[in-house]
């Protein structure tokens, strides 16, 4: 592959202690931005650290550590699971696993929303310090992502050993298909509303407002099937399908096969599009943060 | 070999007026059709570097000169890769490590040894360079037995300390300091003023702004003087710390 010989070139440049870095400032930026991804990459265990080191500092001298996520998210989900069944009248081992699995699922979508704003305005203190990869930022808001969702993903595997009959092994592999496809348009999401947060601050706040308000538009909580004349709220609602694909094929909900459809479109157009952003405005991040 | 290339390098800062910068008001001046003059109003531009081009190779060791807001800081992070100049182009052909920042990604919460691999991977070092420096970093940092403690417990010139050492263990082809040596103690100062010779001595370039002309003096072989973003002068050090000092006589007392 193109990308391996790449790859080996600038180890190979490395050690010899040759790195040569060129930018003009008219040139065409489309050859930077890639620099720049593929640079990201192959640091993977500077992300790893700066995962682990966010992660250190926030459970810091707790006894549970990460596993307050866990905690967390299980006292979350029995709370709703208990009183909303009362509330809808619904039977309590369909309604937990329902709004176990959507809650924690719907906090793994929208954490990469409600962070991506932020995510190159919080780590101006990184680049103007150093010369670092711009890539490298959501990479480290995905790493730490996908880690406060492993941990809460274990209240899901609690609920889907004790609560929810056993499904086939195929329905499983596809929800984690699922997870890939949130984490791949998480990531691309994150390039991209990272950049418009840092040229326009207002743009963080709309987000924030926006996402609560999304919250309850989402059928996180409650069952899609009861809208009945109103189902096109959930079928032109992306949240709802990104959603969808994670927790319909563990717990048999419909449209998954739709959901998939919906959410592999989004998954190639935003790569496109935050990279289109990227290579346009990469050079002028410093400047707006 | 190291390199250094700046050409025709311009960079100018955008102040916006904080109603400039949102969302709400670039939405409305699009919509009453003042797109072009939307880039003209309520703007200030300030020039931190005009038309910059310099060259320096093996052995130049530069000291930047200038009043405060002269540009000093930006020529450094154009230097460093760090902010894209506007204008022109850079050429850095050379391991380039900077002295920016001290605190620069150091975990508070991880003891002195995590640390050098922390910083270390910041700077872009390999795993087995960084395992290969690993003792002489220890050893030059003289920290010894803190290096088991968290970083909270340092008082800030070990963690000078610690951080110079992690940054001049790599043997950079290019080393770039901002005034922020003075921090250490006096015999580690001596002792990194040795290390930054040997280093420089090797082979490379070195950059370093400062307001003391002794130390600049002693460091640096090379001056350049910056006035408003532009370089008014580059060449021996020695003539130019004596233009600046005509220039402004409250540095001659220094």
């Amino acid at each position: 592959m193109a990308d391996d010989s790449t790859q080996i070139d600038m180890r190979s440049r490395r050690s010899m202690d040759d790195d040569v870095f060129v930018y003009s400032a008219h040139r065409d930026h489309t050859q930077y931005a890639l620099n720049d991804l593929k640079d990201a990459l192959s640091r993977w265990r500077l992300v790893r650290t700066m995962v682990r080191t966010e992660f250190n500092t926030r459970y810091k001298g707790t006894a549970l550590g990460a596993f307050w996520l866990t905690a967390t998210a299980t006292l979350t989900v029995l709370g709703l699971g208990v009183i909303y069944a009362q509330v809808f009248q619904s039977d309590f081992t369909t309604y937990l696993p329902y709004v176990g699995i959507g809650l924690i699922t719907w906090g793994f979508i929208s954490g990469f929303v409600n962070e991506s704003v932020s995510v190159y305005v919080s780590s101006v203190s990184v680049f103007s310090q150093i010369r670092i990869p711009l890539s490298i930022f959501p990479m480290r808001l995905t790493g730490r992502l996908i880690q406060t969702f492993f941990y809460r993903s274990l209240v899901i595997l609690g609920i889907l050993i004790f609560v929810v009959p056993a499904k086939p092994p195929l329905q499983y592999a596809v929800a984690l298909a699922g997870v890939v496809i949130v984490t791949w348009t998480g990531f691309w999401i994150s390039i991209l509303f990272g950049i418009i947060g840092a040229r326009y601050r207002d743009f963080g706040q709309f987000i924030g407002a926006f996402m609560t308000f999304a919250f309850f538009l989402t059928p996180v909580f409650w069952d899609s099937q009861r809208l009945g004349p109103y189902a096109y709220v959930a079928e032109f609602n992306p949240f709802f399908h990104f959603l969808n694909i994670i927790r319909g094929p563990l717990l048999d909900l419909p449209d998954v096969g739709l959901s998939f459809a919906v959410t592999l479109v989004i998954a190639l157009i935003t790569p496109v599009a935050a990279f289109a952003m990227f290579a346009k405005f990469r050079h002028r991040l410093p400047y707006w943060c | 070999m190291a390199r250094i290339e700046l050409q025709n390098v311009g960079v100018e800062y955008l102040v916006r007026e904080m109603r400039r910068s949102s969302l709400v008001s670039a939405a409305k001046s699009f919509a009453t059709g003042g797109d072009i003059d939307m880039s003209n109003r309520n703007k200030v531009m300030i020039s931190a570097l005009k038309d910059v081009s310099l060259t320096f190779g093996d052995g130049d060791r530069v000291g930047l000169i200038g009043h405060n807001g002269a540009g000093k800081t930006t020529l450094l992070r154009v230097l460093s890769g760090i902010l894209p100049p506007m204008e022109g182009s850079i050429l850095i052909q050379g391991r380039l490590a900077g002295l920016l920042s001290i605190q620069l990604g150091l975990d508070q919460n991880a003891s002195g040894y995590e640390n050098i691999f922390i910083r270390a991977r910041y700077m872009g070092c390999s795993e087995e360079e960084i395992a290969e420096r690993f003792d002489d970093i220890c050893e030059f940092s003289e920290l010894g037995d803190y290096l088991h403690l968290p970083l909270r417990t340092y008082s800030s010139g070990m963690r000078v300390r610690l951080a110079f050492s992690i940054a001049t263990a790599f043997e950079p082809d290019i080393l770039i300091l901002d005034e922020w040596l003075s921090a250490g103690d006096a015999t580690f100062r001596e002792k990194a003023a040795e290390r930054l010779k040997n280093l420089v001595a090797q082979s490379g370039i070195f950059f370093m702004a400062t307001h003391q002309p002794g130390l600049m003096k002693r460091m640096c072989n090379k001056g350049v003087i910056l006035e408003k973003g532009r370089v008014t002068f580059q060449g021996d050090v020695e003539e130019a710390l004596e233009i600046h000092a005509g220039k402004m006589p409250v540095a001659k007392a220094g």
